[in-house]
């Protein structure tokens, strides 16, 4: 009886401690491809994917580190932009009464977007890194699959960094409106 | 006259000698020594429990991909610092009026950061996951 009740106690923190899971992308996730890439896979390809498993294997290992050092240098920018200028100038003008909704409105779209950027990808890298640790010669059906979900989060990547830039681009816009206002 | 009941206690005694020849005092020594292993084992499979919980959480949560201790997925160094770059320590003043000068100024400090991140062309790009870079 001791013996149960001690098993049992050892086994609750195993039951108890349930994993978080990284939330979805923002954008529904849908297998796309570009007009050049190919949604079926044809004997070719396949063949290819076996011959060279290995070294795509390695292309993928080395493309999780650079996008992982473009997501560090990017979002600290990102981050430095929103925390040193664009959030002060707002309380600045707020204190000079000279508060401007759109420059505010433009202020929290970006914390948003900056938001999303870091949630998806997570979303990317976790399916690139199961990408990454396929056995692309036993299952190339299945890599390639998962190779288009893969590129379809890289899609949603790239427009969130697209969509900041332009968030961006609308503030510089907005504050030279106001310059020429002053 | 015989003394009986006294101990003499200019005799040392020898402790190891048992009082009783038919108790075994090292039963006790025995339990003691099977209960401490057993509290060792039980140590551990704890540890272990918590630590495989701790890093399927860490893994599953996502925060490993946004660890920035891990070698090799930080920046390098001519990554971040671009020459002379003392836009980091740039910061616009929360408080002061607002002139001209002033959002010149801070256009100028803007532009120098908006720069840093056009030098990405791409970032996110699809090349990297095409056939062809693949070699499918």
């Amino acid at each position: 009886m001791k013996k149960f009740f001690f098993s049992l106690f050892l086994s609750l923190p195993i039951f108890i401690a349930m994993p978080v899971f990284a939330e979805e992308p923002s954008t529904p996730d849908h297998s796309t491809h570009s007009p050049t890439e190919p949604s079926t896979l044809t004997d070719t390809m396949k063949g290819h994917i076996v011959e060279h498993c290995a070294e795509i294997r390695i292309q993928l290992k080395e493309l999780q580190k650079s996008d992982s050092r473009i997501r560090v240098y990017l979002g600290d920018t990102y981050d430095h932009i929103l925390t040193n200028y664009i959030t002060p100038l707002n309380i600045r003008l707020v204190e000079n009464n000279l508060s401007n909704a759109p420059l505010i409105e433009n202020q929290n779209s970006l914390a948003d977007i900056r938001a999303i950027f870091t949630t998806d990808f997570i979303s990317y890298q976790q399916k690139l890194e199961e990408l990454a640790s396929m056995n692309c010669a036993a299952t190339p059906e299945n890599f390639y699959d998962t190779l288009l979900i893969v590129r379809a989060r890289r899609e949603i990547m790239k427009q969130d960094a697209l969509r900041i830039r332009s968030l961006i681009s609308d503030h510089i816009k907005l504050v030279n409106d106001l310059k020429g206002e002053l | 006259m015989a003394v009986t009941g006294l101990i003499d206690k200019s005799t040392p005694t020898d402790k190891s000698t048992p009082i009783s020849p038919n108790r075994k005092p090292s039963k006790k020594l025995e339990r003691g020594g099977r209960n401490l292993v057993l509290l060792g084992i039980i140590s551990f499979v704890i540890a272990f429990a918590t630590v495989t919980v701790s890093l399927l959480i860490y893994h599953n949560s996502g925060d490993i991909y946004l660890d920035r201790s891990r070698p090799g997925y930080l920046p390098d160094e001519d990554e971040i610092d671009d020459g002379d770059n003392g836009e980091e320590d740039y910061i616009f003043e929360k408080s002061g009026p607002v002139t001209m000068e002033v959002l010149e100024e801070y256009l100028r400090h803007l532009d120098t950061e908006v720069q840093s991140i056009d030098e990405y062309t791409d970032p996110f790009g699809p090349d990297a996951l095409s056939n062809s870079t693949l070699g499918i």
